[in-house]
């Protein structure tokens, strides 16, 4: 053996694996460290390393997703097949993008007809299971079909060059590895009684360049973001609140005077469990007098019929603001001389179909406050401070309804990295109609946000899913392990 | 949320000369939500206000806003006309007739979605209330309402005679609808309509239609009365409606009197008198003042008016937002984090030190994961079982990612849902630590090991293990844990069974406490 070549363990091996005829990717162990070996072995000519680029069709993400889910037009096709109004589309559970789409191909290919609100079926979708299942071969065998540039052009495959490297040995590798045998008396790992008797051994080299260690440890994305905003919330003075996921219909909607049989209910689709919890029957009466008949010299009530049969129903939690409510009452309402601010960010549930920007579970950051003189004017202010300590400094308030504040204000902000304005909260003054039962005069306001919203914007997460619980994708959540977020 | 398309045309027919972004401008102001493309304009209406059925209310609204008010009054004529309720299930019945003044090419679209959208809305998809829209002068007396066991006749939309099963069977509104009991309107022998589920092509509502009768009924009268509200107001902006005698509506007007400071008060910031008024005004509201009361006539379709927060509301949205101002926070409060935040926070970083990744794992999850290998009855809510443990989270989390790189160690630090009848809910969230490995050289009790110092280190406490057995751990490889007698938690190398069953090819060790 050379002794100008300090060669590893590795180094070794690749050469070994040369002279049985392995190709690179049967070569055992970590990936990148052969890979680097061969490159150093190629820089002292003792391998030539060869790459060729062999190109491939591959589905993309929306592939992937629509051999799983079944192609948009398909899943449309048959919703449209139970439902056939032009504005509830959207509880297909596809995008509008992919509504868009699929509508246009169904259109186009002559399965459907919009005639007025409605949607008219007017030949059943052969073709496009044909199709379907030409997805699938191009999957399985990646070469081209008829379909190829229909679905490269809908983003559903794209081309990727496969790269094939091959190694070989030089003139100089062979010479090294007909020497190899001498590599017998090298030790790696020491112990007792080599330390003792070291001058009997040589020491085999290690390439500290090519470690096999990595280290993936790291906070998860989503908590650390949760924790940066509730560091903010911190700041601002508010109080971290505690809560539990299952919840009761009363705290979820009666209490906030979610009108009964209306759609205002419709706003959250509810996650029912099969039980009920215990109420509290004198707040539930007060509840229902004022749903009926109002607030003398305040508000005429909503009127109609109020059913408790469903109050008690445990479901889970559609909004946190079934936490801030909660608090008004067991906390506020018994110290009612006394300033508050709360907040939670925690998890919140609805029975929608999921897509790349709409969740299951996702989390809610929710601030309440309850001070003297508290106003529209101060709650703009409470928002304007809470968003520029996000890093976003420039936000408008459009009005909005909310079945529980008045005045509602959809806030907006301006975010650079897109160049334009997206919605990023909801906010609004409590009604007195909600807060009187609990025995609250004076003002509250409250304002929340969808926490992976935000997530998304900032780091410009196209499909949410990847970040999303048991589901997250780990090479993602890897990526992020060291960052600064604002 | 309601969604109303029309065309550009439409909407410069209606509204007068207006700019796209005068319109997208006016809009914004006053949270009505809007989309222009092209040539297609489309409102999204939120679910209180269900006066804005029809692109003629909302263009109303818009000429309201731009100071070009008209007033509609709730008044209406009545008619004579033989109507004969012979059965009444669904006991509250509303019968308005609406006379075009013109000739509306869009009129056929706009009934279509009044009626579709107070139906769906208002009326829960005509689950409690329905509304259908006829051509009045096709239908000769008797109006008869009732039960019907077989009928035959051409539906809306179709070519030729259905009989009662075939409608069920055959169309969507058929299979769509529940019901034990069928009744229907005849004109004479004919069929009107088959209530709540298809209506006949005889009577449809055409171009050419000239009075147009709308049937609103339902079991709910509150309901019935909303939706006819609702119709009315849209109606009148479309011709002269009348009322059949004996099934008018009962249209409630309301007026509001409250203390003008509570506008101020809940704006921060005062409101001159005659800026309240004005904008008021342009809305159709009428309002004055006695000494510090205000006194408010609503209109009769603003149902969603009922106290003085609305008022304020309105007076708003016409000034503008940026009217108020904002100031910032006044009052000093000390934050505050929930008590066991220290204790989080210490984990967090003993793990992450030792090469664990931190992981945020599902509530919702299945059978399998949460019953099945937790081998205790599940949390069902829906089609879900509810996180009891955070470990089979973990292990459904290395699944998903087994084809990624190692090394698998994972943690997470969240809660779990565990019963307690104690509390009203009868389910509390209980904040659990979670440790997970997937390694062929270490196994579970070097996660015991790392938990004897967390809880040392830590919680300054002593972990007392238990040898146990669970049918989903390896027997001799499982312990329950706890802390001063008290059960805390688990330990154990996962079963090859499992493991073979999830496909999974690395030997798996758990940990979980509870860490209140």
């Amino acid at each position: 053996m050379d002794s100008n070549y300090n060669l590893s363990e590795t180094d070794i091996l690749v050469i070994k694996s040369i002279l049985q005829n392995k190709k690179v990717e049967e070569i055992e162990g970590n990936k990148d460290s052969i890979i680097n070996s061969a490159r150093k072995l190629a820089s002292l000519g003792i391998v030539e390393f060869n790459r060729t680029a062999i190109p491939k069709i591959v589905l993309t993400e929306r592939g992937e997703e629509a051999l799983k889910r079944g192609l948009p037009e398909v899943i449309l096709f048959n919703f449209i097949k139970t439902n056939n109004k032009r504005d509830e589309l959207e509880k297909s559970g596809l995008s509008k993008e992919e509504i868009n789409a699929a509508i246009g191909v169904l259109t186009r290919g002559g399965f459907i007809k919009i005639d007025k609100d409605q949607i008219v079926i007017l030949k059943d979708i052969d073709e496009l299971n044909k199709k379907f299942e030409k997805l699938n071969e191009i999957k399985l065998n990646g070469i081209k079909n008829e379909y190829f540039d229909e679905f490269l052009k809908r983003g559903l495959i794209r081309i990727e060059e496969e790269e094939k490297i091959n190694l070989t040995l030089t003139e100089e590798g062979k010479k090294i590895a007909s020497n190899l045998g001498n590599l017998e008396g090298y030790v790696s790992n020491l112990n007792k009684e080599i330390i003792k008797n070291y001058k009997n051994y040589k020491f085999r080299a290690y390439d500290l360049n090519s470690t096999p260690y990595i280290l993936y440890n790291g906070r998860n994305l989503v908590k650390y973001f949760i924790d940066e905003v509730r560091k903010i919330m911190f700041s601002l003075g508010f109080q971290e609140m505690s809560s539990n996921y299952v919840e009761e219909v009363f705290w979820n909607y009666d209490v906030m005077m979610f009108r009964q049989n209306h759609p205002d209910r419709d706003i959250q689709d509810t996650i029912y469990l099969d039980e009920k919890g215990d109420l509290d029957i004198s707040l539930l009466e007060r509840v229902k007098e004022v749903y009926l008949n109002g607030i003398k010299g305040l508000s005429f009530g909503y009127g109609g019929k109020f059913d408790e049969s469903e109050s008690s129903k445990l479901i889970l939690r559609g909004h946190t603001t079934a936490t801030t409510f909660r608090y008004l009452y067991y906390v506020i309402s018994k110290n009612l001389d006394k300033n508050y601010r709360f907040f939670s960010v925690s998890k919140v549930f609805r029975n929608e179909a999921i897509d790349f920007k709409h969740l299951r579970e996702f989390y809610q950051i929710e601030g309440m406050i309850y001070e003297d003189g508290l106003s529209v004017r101060s709650l703009i202010g409470y928002i304007k401070e809470f968003y520029k300590s996000l890093g976003i400094d420039k936000i408008q308030v459009k009005p909005t309804y909310n079945p529980y504040t008045e005045p509602s204000f959809e806030i907006i902000g301006f975010y650079d990295k897109i160049n334009d304005w997206v919605e990023i909260g909801n906010s609004g003054m409590f009604r007195k109609e909600t807060l009187y039962p609990l025995g609250i005069n004076k003002n509250v306001a409250g304002f929340g946000l969808a926490l992976e919203r935000a997530l998304m914007l900032k780091y410009g997460i196209d499909d949410i899913r990847l970040i999303n619980g048991s589901e997250s994708d780990l090479d993602i959540i890897r990526k992020y392990k060291a960052f600064k977020l604002w | 949320m309601v969604v109303l398309d029309c065309s550009w045309e439409e909407i410069k027919t209606l509204v007068g000369e207006i700019s796209k972004d005068e319109l997208k401008s006016i809009c914004f102001k006053y949270g009505l939500d809007v989309n222009i493309q092209d040539d297609l304009v489309s409102f999204e209406v939120t679910s209180e206000r269900s006066d804005l059925y029809t692109i003629h209310s909302i263009s109303f609204l818009i000429n309201q806003i731009r100071g070009r008010s008209q007033v509609v009054s709730p008044d209406f004529d009545k008619i004579d006309f033989d109507v004969r309720i012979e059965s009444n299930k669904r006991n509250k019945i509303i019968l308005l007739v609406l006379e075009l003044e013109r000739n509306n090419p869009n009129i056929v679209k706009e009934i279509a979605q009044l009626t579709d959208k107070t139906s769906d809305s208002l009326g829960r998809r005509r689950k409690i209330a329905g509304v259908g829209a006829f051509d009045f002068d096709k239908i000769k007396p008797p109006l008869i309402y009732k039960k019907v066991d077989d009928i035959s006749f051409v539906p809306l939309g179709f070519n030729k005679e259905f009989s009662l099963k075939e409608i069920l069977e055959n169309t969507f509104q058929g299979r769509t609808y529940d019901i034990k009991e069928y009744f229907a309107w005849f004109s004479d022998k004919d069929v009107v309509a088959l209530v709540p589920i298809i209506n006949a092509d005889k009577f449809s509502v055409n171009e050419n239609t000239k009075r147009i009768l709308f049937e609103i009924s339902g079991e709910d009268e509150y309901v019935v009365n909303n939706i006819a509200t609702s119709i009315l107001f849209n109606a009148k902006l479309l011709g002269k409606v009348y009322a059949i005698k004996g099934f008018e509506p009962k249209i409630i007007e309301r007026s509001l009197e409250f203390d003008y400071n509570l506008i101020s008060d809940l704006l921060g910031k005062e409101i001159q008198r005659d800026i309240a008024i004005e904008n008021l005004a342009k809305l159709g509201f009428e309002c004055k003042f006695n000494g510090n009361k205000m006194i408010v006539k609503v209109p009769f379709y603003r149902q969603d008016v009922i106290s003085y927060a609305d008022i304020a509301d309105e007076i708003l949205r016409l000034q503008g937002t940026e009217y108020v101002g904002y100031e910032t926070p006044k009052t000093f409060n000390k934050g505050e984090f929930i008590k066991s935040e220290p204790l989080i926070e210490a984990i967090r970083e003993i793990l992450i030190s030792l090469g664990f990744q931190e992981v945020d794992s599902s509530v919702l999850s299945s059978k399998l994961y949460q019953e099945d290998i937790i081998q205790e009855k599940g949390i069902r809510a829906g089609e879900f079982y509810l996180k009891q443990y955070i470990y089979p989270e973990l292990i459904k989390f290395y699944k998903n990612n087994k084809d990624k790189e190692g090394p698998y160690y994972f943690f997470d630090i969240g809660y779990t849902i565990k019963k307690d009848p104690s509390v009203d809910v009868k389910y509390k969230n209980v904040l659990s630590l979670s440790l997970f490995i997937a390694d062929e050289k270490r196994n579970v009790s070097w996660l015991v090991a790392i938990l004897k110092e967390i809880a040392s280190r830590v919680m300054n406490k002593e972990i007392k293990i238990e040898n146990s057995s669970h049918p989903s751990f390896i027997e001799g490889r499982f312990a329950k844990l706890f802390i001063n007698d008290k059960y805390i938690g688990l330990a154990g190398e996962i079963h090859p069974k499992i493991l073979n069953e999830l496909s999974l090819d690395l030997p798996v060790s758990v940990l979980e406490i509870m860490l209140e």
